[in-house]
């Protein structure tokens, strides 16, 4: 049976006046209009309302929409050891931008990041929620290192902060825990020390580890897809549609979850097309995971709920429910 | 030769980003804020002549975001719900959301405006078709392509009608042609429509850019002078360069506008002679790395100021003009 599932990320703001506006929130705290707490409050809400609107779109397997989070390191990299976190850097080939860290000493873990955030969406949703975390590559390629020198050491103490992340999560329950991994598409001739991280982090822990990928071309590491101890493998098949048949032809060691819903553009896929392709999945995957493209962030609000109704939508009508 | 210049923006002084945000919620005119825009444009003219620039921008003292701008001119186009670009920074991006179209000239009324304040050139600022395209949402067309030509065509008649006003320089700017260097022909091609038969001086801007990626095929787009960055990578990208040779006019980058800190005139000094190296000085203009819209008027203008010294010391120690 397909499943529907979303990347991670989720539009912050509403489209409903009169829901809470975490910007304005922001802007408040800013201001010393509201504390700590009150914001906090804040974000919580917005979580649930994120994890509610997937939920009744009809999402099998919701993340907790990264309310929290600006970019996908940043979060990290605030509440560890070793980092400064300096100017902003075009996320990929988007309009959007990330604080880029530069490693200035030893990296060492403080205290959980995800495994909060967690607990809160999986009390809300009552179901599995998927956690959301970089992997230790491309955390490494998103960062300037000016401390270690030396790719082997610092991929090794990312991978020991991302792996008490993991125990953490796990710790609280998380039985679905994703690791974003963006940048390897774009350094196949690394993936076996990507996959060698990656592997150290996942190690001895019972969950389903994900492995994802977007916005580029995966037809350079699918072959090598064997080497990571990972449960499902996710690829963009938007940006780049070929991907789609590289998960078909790859993916026999994990299974593959299809990035079929576009969240760099607003334009609705059609039912019948998108049917088609669950067709042609379901044939030879039938227990695959259906998802969007990538973290719906890019999309105005109103747009990303579209986007995930139609996804839930589609997938329950496959399903035959 | 070392003529002296900058990218286009400028920041906006205080009133007027005041005025935006009453305007925005209908509390001032159209007309109020646009004798407060022609206001910041004297000013912005004024004190690029008195810090010695050889040629002006005319500050962008109208614009938002460099393709919002010109989405809210064009017909066929829409603008989204809110976006979030970074941290808590949201932006609404442009839809094209049917056959595109320019009912009237969008720039011509504020170049003709700004040359008449001073006898200086006045560089004429347009976003090239292919960063109009990767910044905008698209239901309309088939495929990127055609969204790209669709825009190239209507710029072309824009840069008709600004050589037709006078405007001796005319600058494209393909901020998004880095990103994607698999879509650099098509960038390539676009800009062929939009600087065919033009006479006047075609410059375009790329930024925050990986050069390895398009070096040396974006020697093949179809204008006078690239306008790079150099200084944010302390120059370490111009060894790109050297070999094949660089065939066109520079613009050479030497203001990091992302930094607080002010230059020196010795490092601007050491940079230009950095460039000379690879260029050759007849080739070359001085400029910042980008626009100047993130930076403080005061820092903008110290900035500047180290500029146009060092440009002056270079020029007599080769005892140029
Ligand atoms: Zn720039």
């Amino acid at each position: 049976m397909l499943k529907s599932t979303v990347t991670g990320n989720y539009p912050k703001l509403p489209t409903q006046k009169g829901d809470i506006n975490i910007r304005r929130m922001l802007h408040r705290f800013d201001k010393a209009e509201i504390n700590r707490q009150e914001l906090e409050q804040a974000f919580d809400a917005v979580t649930a309302r994120v994890i509610r609107e997937q939920l009744e779109s009809g999402i099998d397997l919701p993340t907790d929409g990264q309310i929290r989070w600006d970019d996908i390191v940043t979060p990290f990299t605030s509440q560890a050891d070793g980092f400064e976190i300096n100017g902003l850097i075009r996320w990929f080939d988007n309009n959007v931008y990330y604080r880029k860290p530069t490693v200035v000493s030893d990296i060492k873990w403080q205290k959980p990041v995800a495994a909060n955030a967690y607990r809160l969406a999986s009390t809300q949703s009552g179901k599995a929620v998927k956690a959301v975390l970089p992997a230790p590559y491309s955390f490494m390629k998103l960062s300037e290192d000016s401390h270690y020198h030396n790719q082997g050491r610092l991929l090794a103490d990312l991978a020991a902060l991302l792996r008490a992340e993991v125990g953490a999560l796990v710790a609280a329950g998380a039985e679905h825990i994703q690791f974003d991994d963006p940048c390897l598409q774009y350094h196949a001739e690394d993936l076996p020390l990507a996959a060698e991280a990656i592997n150290s982090v996942v190690k001895g822990f019972h969950a389903t580890f994900w492995l994802c990928f977007y916005f580029g071309s995966i037809e350079k590491i699918a072959p090598d897809f064997g080497m990571f101890d990972v449960s499902v493998i996710a690829a963009d098949c938007v940006s780049v549609p070929t991907n789609c048949e590289q998960l078909l032809r790859f993916a026999h060691h994990q299974i593959p979850c299809f990035g079929m819903t576009d969240a760099r553009n607003i334009k609705l896929e059609q039912d019948d097309i998108l049917r088609q392709k669950y067709e042609r999945i379901s044939l030879l995957f039938p227990d695959a995971y259906i998802s969007t493209s990538c973290g719906l962030e890019f999309l105005p609000h109103a747009n990303a709920l579209e986007k995930i109704k139609l996804l839930g939508c589609t997938v329950k009508q496959f399903r035959g429910e | 030769m070392l003529d002296t210049t900058t990218v286009g923006s400028f920041p906006k002084p205080d009133y007027l980003q005041k005025a935006r945000t009453q305007h925005s919620v209908s509390k001032l005119s159209d007309a109020e804020l646009h004798e407060l825009e022609l206001q910041a444009t004297r000013e912005v003219i004024r004190q690029q002549e008195e810090v010695g620039l050889d040629i002006l921008v005319h500050g962008e003292m109208e614009r938002g975001d460099m393709t919002t701008y010109f989405a809210e001119k064009l017909l066929g186009m829409g603008i989204s719900d809110l976006v979030r670009s970074y941290g808590n920074r949201y932006y609404r991006k442009p839809i094209v959301a049917d056959a595109l179209q320019r009912p009237a000239p969008m720039t011509i009324e504020m170049f003709k405006y700004a040359q008449s304040l001073t006898v200086k050139p006045v560089k004429g600022m347009l976003t090239g078709p292919y960063t109009m395209c990767d910044w905008s949402f698209n239901t309309h067309y088939e495929t990127r392509r055609e969204v790209v030509l669709a825009f190239a065509r209507l710029l072309h008649d824009e840069v008709k009608d600004l050589q037709s006003a006078g405007a001796k320089y005319i600058q494209i700017d393909e901020p998004a042609i880095s990103t994607r260097p698999e879509e650099l022909p098509l960038a390539i091609e676009a800009m062929a429509i939009v600087t065919e038969g033009i006479a006047a001086k075609t410059i375009s801007h790329i930024c925050y850019g990986d050069f390895h990626t398009i070096y040396p095929l974006i020697l093949d787009l179809p204008v006078d002078q690239l306008d790079l960055e150099f200084a944010n990578s302390g120059y370490a990208n111009l060894d790109i360069f050297r070999t094949p040779r660089f065939t066109k006019e520079i613009a050479f980058g030497v203001l990091d506008i992302h930094s607080h800190r002010i230059e020196t005139v010795e490092e601007i000094v050491s940079g230009i002679r950095k460039g000379i190296d690879v260029f050759g000085v007849e080739k070359m203009t001085i400029d910042p790395d980008c626009g100047l819209k993130t930076r403080t008027t005061e820092e903008a203008f110290a900035k500047l100021r180290n500029m146009v010294t060092a440009v002056r010391q270079v020029k007599s120690e080769l005892g140029l003009p």
